[in-house]
């Protein structure tokens, strides 16, 4: 059986989640609020600016510190939904192998608002994914123009933290649980066609 | 009653409302992103995210507004405005004790303050950053004013201590 995609993204728009009586919507172990892309936008590169305009010591500070929010968002949000009821029940069926969880996270991610999602090649060693239209792209573009490096941060964490999430061994008792870290090659906000991250061992 | 419509582009995977992005984030993102603002000294990161949501909401329920034209007084339109906070997973708000001046708004719920708790556990100033914005902009779409017409300032918050949370508003 190969990996139905466009029966996971149906599946999990179709739950439709929402704020309960108390505002909260509770789902895959996390929270979730159902958010401004702008405001995302706006608080990232504000913060970026804002660290290069203060000099050359902090220009370049904004970048890992937001890749790992990124990280540490993917982590935890897509950790939940590989030991939900619903990946067990949907898409765990579906998968043969660890490549395919993989494909298969893809397709909970594509199901979340953040664009169209595909993944290009996996191993256990390196994945390649792309987006032809990353909320983040999108904002930056939009507020700022061109960029002269690539601006998707959120998403270089979130492609590192699926990798962490399937191959990494021990994801619970591993100091070393941040083992993948991820790069973006291409960029639409360097006026590239689509945005594409690649992620590896760190060395 | 008036809602407001939240669709979903099969073809670009994206959920719209008034024409904008909504993208699902959870509280480990959204307080972790506030943290990292907040813990760079060297710039406003506070100010950056109230501002910020300032913005995003006056933008929205400006159009929205425009939009929906049987809300014709401000109570209608922030009993509107408070209906997407709870839809959107922010939590409960409350806009009664509020006039054209000002006032005080309450959110029995927060999900900054309640993800907050879950991830770190109680802190010793307010920071709900993003409500503080976001009321902001709502009031002043709602009761016709300009973006900064007004100013808000956490006054209690369940991540600093007890239940809920308390925002006062006045005008500039």
């Amino acid at each position: 059986m190969t990996i139905n995609e466009s029966k996971i993204i149906d599946a999990v728009v179709g739950m439709n989640p929402h704020g309960n009586e108390e505002g909260i919507i509770d789902a895959f172990t996390v929270y979730l609020t159902n958010h401004y892309a702008d405001y995302y936008n706006k608080i990232s590169y504000k913060f970026e600016k804002a660290l290069e305009a203060h000099g050359k010591d902090t220009a370049n500070m904004a970048k890992p510190l937001l890749i790992e929010a990124g990280h540490v968002c993917g982590f935890n949000t897509f950790r939940g939904i590989h030991e939900s009821d619903a990946w067990k029940g949907l898409i765990a069926p579906m998968c043969k192998n660890k490549e395919d969880e993989i494909i298969g996270l893809t397709a909970t991610l594509n199901a979340l608002g953040w664009g169209v999602w595909k993944v290009i090649s996996v191993t256990p060693k390196k994945l390649v994914i792309r987006s032809k239209n990353t909320y983040e792209s999108i904002g930056f573009m939009k507020e700022f123009g061109k960029s002269k490096h690539s601006e998707c941060y959120l998403a270089t964490g979130v492609a590192a933290s699926f990798m962490n999430i399937i191959f990494q061994k021990d994801v619970y008792e591993d100091v070393n649980a941040n083992a993948f870290s991820a790069k973006e090659t291409k960029c639409r906000s360097k006026e590239d066609k689509y945005c594409e991250f690649v992620v590896t061992r760190k060395k | 009653m008036e809602k407001l419509n939240i669709s979903w582009n099969k073809k670009t995977n994206q959920r719209l409302v008034e024409g904008k992005s909504l993208v699902f984030h959870c509280h480990h993102y959204n307080c972790f992103l506030q943290r990292t603002l907040e813990d760079a000294k060297i710039v406003d990161g506070k100010g950056i995210q109230i501002e910020s949501a300032r913005e995003v909401a006056f933008e929205q329920f400006t159009k929205a507004f425009e939009d929906h034209q049987k809300l014709k007084t401000a109570k209608q339109k922030l009993k509107f405005a408070s209906n997407f906070f709870q839809i959107a997973g922010f939590g409960l708000i409350d806009f009664s004790k509020t006039n054209t001046e000002g006032g005080t708004v309450t959110c029995p719920v927060s999900h900054y303050a309640k993800g907050w708790v879950a991830k770190w556990g109680k802190r010793k100033t307010p920071m709900c950053y993003f409500n503080t914005g976001w009321i902001a902009g709502v009031m002043a779409a709602a009761y016709n004013k300009e973006l900064y017409d007004y100013d808000v300032r956490e006054t209690k918050c369940e991540a600093v201590k007890g239940k809920g949370c308390k925002f006062e508003v006045t005008q500039r």
